[in-house]
C-alpha cells in the first residue's frame, strides 16, 4: 500500500497542487519520531536514576523495617520512633515499603506500622483524599485505609459506596469496608447490590467477600435482607449466611428456597442450607432437586443433599443419576459419596456387579455411578496434605459469586 | 529510452495512475487517521490501567473463595518437549481454584507418557458431557493418582485443536473457560489479570483476551519468563516488535473503542456457558480464534444482552514466534487466509448497525486494512517501479511520499515502544532497546514486503478453495532439565493450528 501511495504522486497531479507538503509533512514525521525516541531514551534514564535513589537510600533502612514488624517490642518502638524522625525526602523513599507492610504482617506488628504511617501523617493525608476529585486518588486513599484497617474511616468509606459516581472507588470502598470489619457496614453493603438500570452498583462478588470478611457479625442484617425486593441483594445474604454458618437463619433461608421467584436466589439458599447442614432442611433440598424445578436450583440441591449427610437422601439421589441434566446426574454420584456407607452401596449396586474394576453395568446412571466411585476411591487412597484445596465439585458451576 | 514492450504499458498505466491517486492517496490518509486513534485510545486505555493498577484487588481476589473457578483448556498435539514444563506452570498460576484440562490431541510423540509419568496419572471412567459436539472420539480421561491434583487429560483421536478445544470445554468442570496454547508460557498472575473484568462486570464481560507476547531470547526458569530480552534472529525481532505493536496499540485500542472483535489464541478466557451457546471453536475454520470471538459478538447481538468482550493491557501470556523463514511465511498465509474465511462468513454483519461498533467499525476496518492492505502493497511494489521506469511518476516526489509512508509506519512503531517503555517497560536493557528501534526501521525494508506477499498467497488459497493446512508442530520445549535457558533455537514447525496474532 505505502508504495502504491506513491503513485498518488504523478508529475503533473497533487504534487503541482500541494508544493512542499510531502517535504513538510517528512520533516514533521521525522521530528515527531526523534521526539518519541529521546522521551524513550529520557524516561528509561530517569526510571533508572529513580530507582537507584531509592534503592540507595532504602537499603541501609531494611534493617530498621525488619525490626519494626519482626523485633521485639522494644526495638519494634525503636525501630518506630527512628522511622518517625526520617527527614521528609528520606520518608519519601521507603513510605511504599513501609505501606506494602500492611498486607504482609498481622498483629502486634500490623499495629506498629499503623502507628507509625498515623505518626508520619500518611493516614490523615489518605483522610483528607477521600474528598479528592480524582476518582484514582479517592480509591487509593481508600485502599490505604482499608489496608491500615482504619476504622474510624467507616462513615466516610459507607457515604462513599453509597453516593461516589465512580464505580472503581465504590468497589474499593467495598473492599476495605471488607477489610476493616465494619459490621455497621453490612445494610450499605447489600443495599449497594440494589440493581440500578438493571445492573448493581459495585460486582455483588466483591460485596459477598467483604461481608464473608465481616463474618458471624453480619448474619441479624444478612437475615432481615433475605426480605429485600432486590434479587442480587437477597442471593448475596444467602450465599453469606450459609458460608458464616449462621444456622439461626436456616428458617428463613429454607423459606426462600420454597417460595423465592428467583431461580438464582433459590440456587443460593440451597447451597446455603448444604453448608448449614440442619437436617430440617432435608424436605426442601429433595424438593428442590425435583424434574420440575429449575436447572440451577436443582444443581446446587443435589451438591447441598451430599452436604448435608443425611442418608434419607439416597433413594431420591440415586434415581438422579439417571437424570435427563447431565449436570444433575454428574452431582448424584458424588453426592452419594459424601453420604458414606448407604450412598456407596447404592453407586455399587448401580455401577453393576463388578464395579470395583470398573467395568461394570450399562446405561448413564452406571457409568455416573462409576465414575464417582472412582474419583472417591482416588482421594481416599492419598490423605490430604495439610493446608490443601479443598476438590472442586464434580460439574460445572456458574461464574457468579460463589461458583 | 524504454523497451517497446514497456512503452505498451504506458497508456494503461497512465489511466491507471489517473484513475487510482485520489482514491489511494485517500486510503492512504485513512490508514494512518485509523493508526493515529488506536495509538491515542490505547494510550489512554494504558495510562487508566497503570493508574489504577494499586488498587486492583488482586491479593483480595486471589484470597477469595468466592472467586469464580475457571478451567484452563491445553490442546495438545506431538508436545513431549515442553508439556510437563508448561502444565507444571499452569497449575502452579495465582489462582484460587482452577483447574487445567489437557487434550491429547491424538499426539504421535510422548507428549502423554510424559505426562503420565510426571503427575503418575491413573485412567478415570469419566463421562464426558455432549454440550459441544466434537468429532475425535474421548479414547480415555486420566487424573493424578492423589486424587487432588486440578488436572484432567483427556485423549483423542487427532482432529485438530478447534475441537480439542471443544472437547476441552466439554470437559471442563467450571464457569470460565481458558484457552491456553501448550507452548504458551504464562505469567504467575495471568489468570487473575485476565479474569479481574469478569469479577468487576461479571453481568456483562463475556469474553476477555491478555496481552501475547514473543518469548523467543527471553530466559525461561521453571516454565517463567524470569528476564526479558530481544532474540537474536532479526526475523524473530522484527515479531517482536509486531506484537508489541499489535497488542499494546493494536488491540488495547479496539478494546477501548467497545470494538475488540479478536480475542488471541494463545490466551483467551471465555464464559463458557457463552462458548457453548454458539457451538464452540469451527474446526473447519483455520482463524478459528477470530471467527468464535466474532461469532460471540453475533450471538450477543442477536439475543440483545448487554454485553462486553475485553482486553487486558498486561502482558500475560508469552509464545515462541517463528524464527524460520519458511515457519513464517506458512504461518502468515494461514492468518490471512483465516481472516478472509472469518470476514466472508460473518460478510452479512459488515456495515451492519445491528451489530454495533464491530459490525460497523471493527469488521470493515479488517477488509479495508488488513484483507486489501498487503494487496495493495504488492500493486505498489510492482507498477510505481514500472512507472519510474516509463516517467509517468516523479521520482523526487515518489521518494519522498514512499518515506512519509514508511516514516509514517516507523512512528507507529516507536509510539509503541514508547507505551511499552512508559508503561511496564519489560525490555530493561539499552542494547535491545538500541536493537527495537533498529528492527522498526528495518521492518520497512523486506520484511514488510515479503509479509504482504504470503499474505496475498493465503487470500489467494483461500479464493481458490484450496486444502487447509494447519502446519507440523515440533517443538524444542522450555528446558526444564537446564535451571535456566535462552529460547534461540529455531522453532522447526509451527503450531498446529493458529489465531491472528
Amino acid at each position: 500500500m505505502r508504495a502504491l501511495a506513491a503513485v498518488a504522486v504523478p508529475r503533473e497531479g497533487l504534487s503541482a497542487a500541494l508544493p512542499g507538503a510531502l517535504s513538510w509533512s517528512l520533516l514533521v514525521i521525522a521530528a515527531v519520531v526523534l521526539l518519541l525516541v529521546g522521551g524513550i531514551a529520557a524516561r528509561r534514564a530517569a526510571r533508572r536514576r529513580r530507582v537507584e535513589r531509592v534503592r540507595r537510600t532504602t537499603e541501609p533502612l531494611r534493617p530498621l523495617l525488619l525490626e519494626l514488624v519482626a523485633g521485639e517490642p522494644e526495638e519494634q518502638a525503636d525501630a518506630a520512633s527512628r522511622l518517625a524522625a526520617l527527614p521528609p525526602p528520606v520518608w519519601r523513599s521507603v513510605e511504599p515499603a513501609v505501606v506494602a507492610l500492611l498486607s504482609k504482617v498481622r498483629g502486634d506488628s500490623r499495629t506498629e506500622v499503623v502507628r507509625l504511617l498515623e505518626e508520619r501523617g500518611v493516614l490523615g493525608r489518605a483522610r483528607a483524599d477521600l474528598r479528592r476529585r480524582g476518582a484514582v486518588q479517592r480509591a487509593r486513599a481508600v485502599e490505604l485505609l482499608g489496608a491500615a484497617g482504619d476504622a474510624a474511616s467507616v462513615p466516610a468509606l459507607v457515604e462513599l459506596l453509597t453516593t461516589d459516581r465512580a464505580a472503581e472507588v465504590r468497589i474499593v470502598a467495598v473492599r476495605a469496608l471488607g477489610r476493616i470489619g465494619a459490621a455497621d457496614a453490612t445494610t450499605p453493603l447489600l443495599s449497594a447490590l440494589r440493581e440500578q438500570q438493571g445492573r448493581s452498583r459495585v460486582p455483588p462478588q466483591v460485596v459477598a467477600h467483604a461481608l464473608l470478611r465481616i463474618g458471624p457479625a453480619a448474619a441479624g442484617s444478612l437475615t432481615a435482607a433475605l426480605a429485600e425486593d432486590s434479587a442480587a441483594v437477597r442471593a448475596t445474604a444467602c450465599e453469606i449466611l450459609g458460608r458464616v454458618g449462621a444456622v439461626g437463619s436456616v428458617a428463613a433461608v429454607r423459606r426462600c428456597l420454597r417460595e423465592d421467584g428467583s431461580v438464582e436466589v433459590r440456587a443460593r439458599a440451597a447451597t446455603a442450607l448444604g453448608r448449614l447442614g440442619m437436617p430440617s432442611a432435608l424436605e426442601d433440598l429433595v424438593a428442590a432437586s425435583a424434574p420440575s424445578a429449575p436447572g440451577t436450583a436443582r444443581t446446587s440441591a443435589v451438591r447441598a443433599l451430599g452436604e448435608l449427610g443425611d442418608p434419607r437422601a439416597v433413594p431420591v439421589l440415586a434415581r438422579l443419576l439417571a437424570d435427563d441434566d447431565g449436570q444433575v446426574a454428574a452431582l448424584a454420584g458424588p453426592a452419594l459419596v459424601e453420604l458414606g456407607g448407604t450412598g456407596r452401596a447404592v453407586l455399587h449396586e448401580a455401577a453393576g456387579p463388578d464395579a470395583p474394576g470398573g467395568a461394570g453395568g450399562r446405561g448413564q446412571a452406571a457409568a455416573r455411578a462409576r465414575e464417582a466411585l472412582a474419583v472417591a476411591r482416588l482421594r481416599e487412597a492419598v490423605p490430604a496434605p495439610r493446608g490443601a484445596a479443598p476438590v472442586p465439585s464434580a460439574a460445572p458451576v456458574g461464574v457468579g459469586v460463589g461458583a | 529510452m524504454t523497451s517497446p514492450s514497456l512503452e505498451l504499458l504506458r497508456e494503461p498505466l497512465a489511466v491507471f495512475f489517473e484513475v487510482t491517486q485520489w482514491p489511494v492517496l485517500a486510503y492512504f490518509v485513512l490508514l494512518n487517521t485509523s493508526y493515529l486513534v488506536l495509538v491515542a485510545l490505547a494510550a489512554v486505555s494504558l495510562t487508566q490501567h497503570l493508574r489504577r493498577d494499586p488498587f486492583a484487588g488482586y491479593d483480595e481476589t486471589c484470597a477469595s473463595p468466592l472467586t469464580p473457578a475457571v478451567s484452563v483448556l491445553v490442546p495438545a498435539h506431538d508436545e513431549e518437549a515442553g508439556i510437563v514444563t508448561a502444565v507444571d506452570a499452569m497449575l502452579g498460576l495465582r489462582y484460587p481454584v482452577h483447574e487445567v484440562v489437557v487434550v491429547d490431541d491424538g499426539s504421535r510423540d510422548a507428549t502423554f507418557a510424559r505426562l503420565e509419568e510426571a503427575h503418575d496419572l491413573v485412567e478415570v471412567p469419566r463421562v464426558v458431557p455432549q454440550d459441544l459436539p466434537t468429532r475425535g472420539r474421548v479414547l480415555s480421561v486420566h487424573v493424578p493418582r492423589d486424587g487432588r491434583t486440578p488436572l484432567v487429560v483427556v485423549r483423542t483421536e487427532n482432529s485438530g485443536r478447534s475441537d480439542a478445544l471443544n472437547v476441552g470445554v466439554n470437559v471442563a468442570r467450571h464457569g470460565i473457560v481458558c484457552f491456553v496454547d501448550a507452548d504458551s508460557i504464562l505469567d504467575p498472575d495471568a489468570l487473575l489479570t485476565v479474569t479481574k473484568p469478569f469479577a468487576d462486570d461479571p453481568e456483562r464481560v463475556v469474553a476477555s483476551g491478555g496481552v501475547v507476547r514473543a518469548v523467543n531470547g527471553c530466559r525461561v526458569v521453571a516454565g517463567r519468563v524470569v528476564e526479558t530480552r530481544m532474540p537474536r534472529g532479526w526475523l524473530a525481532r522484527i515479531q517482536v516488535v509486531e506484537y508489541l505493536r499489535a497488542f499494546m496499540l493494536g488491540r488495547a485500542g479496539w478494546s477501548r473503542a467497545g470494538a475488540l472483535a479478536l480475542i488471541s489464541g494463545a490466551f483467551g478466557v471465555y464464559r463458557r456457558d457463552v462458548v457453548v451457546a454458539v457451538g464452540g471453536l469451527d474446526p473447519d475454520c483455520i482463524g478459528e480464534d477470530f471467527e468464535l470471538c466474532v461469532k460471540v459478538h453475533r450471538a450477543m447481538r442477536d439475543a440483545g444482552r448487554d454485553y462486553r468482550v475485553v482486553q487486558v493491557a498486561e502482558p500475560v501470556s508469552w509464545t515462541e514466534v517463528p524464527s524460520t523463514r519458511a515457519v513464517l511465511a506458512s504461518q502468515r498465509r494461514r492468518w490471512h487466509r483465516g481472516l478472509w474465511e472469518v470476514l466472508h462468513r460473518h460478510r452479512d454483519m459488515l456495515g451492519n448497525p445491528r451489530y454495533g461498533r464491530v459490525g460497523l467499525v471493527a469488521l470493515p476496518y479488517y477488509v479495508l486494512f488488513e484483507l486489501v492492505a498487503p494487496l495493495l502493497e504488492l500493486v505498489g511494489v510492482l507498477v510505481v517501479p514500472l512507472g519510474l521506469a516509463l516517467g509517468l511518476v516523479d521520482g523526487g516526489e515518489a521518494l519522498r511520499f514512499l518515506l512519509i509512508a514508511y516514516g509514517y509506519a516507523l512512528f507507529v512503531s516507536v509510539a509503541a515502544l514508547a507505551v511499552e517503555e512508559f508503561s511496564f517497560h519489560r525490555y530493561g536493557r539499552w542494547r535491545d532497546l538500541g536493537t527495537a528501534l533498529v528492527v522498526c526501521v528495518l521492518e520497512n525494508v523486506g520484511y514488510r514486503q515479503l509479509t504482504a506477499l504470503w499474505r496475498v498467497q493465503g487470500l489467494w488459497a483461500a479464493l481458490r478453495r484450496t486444502e487447509r493446512v494447519w502446519g507440523v508442530m515440533t517443538r524444542t520445549g522450555f528446558g526444564d532439565a537446564a535451571p535456566a535457558r535462552d529460547l534461540q533455537a529455531p522453532t522447526v514447525g509451527a503450531r498446529h493450528a493458529d489465531g491472528l496474532p
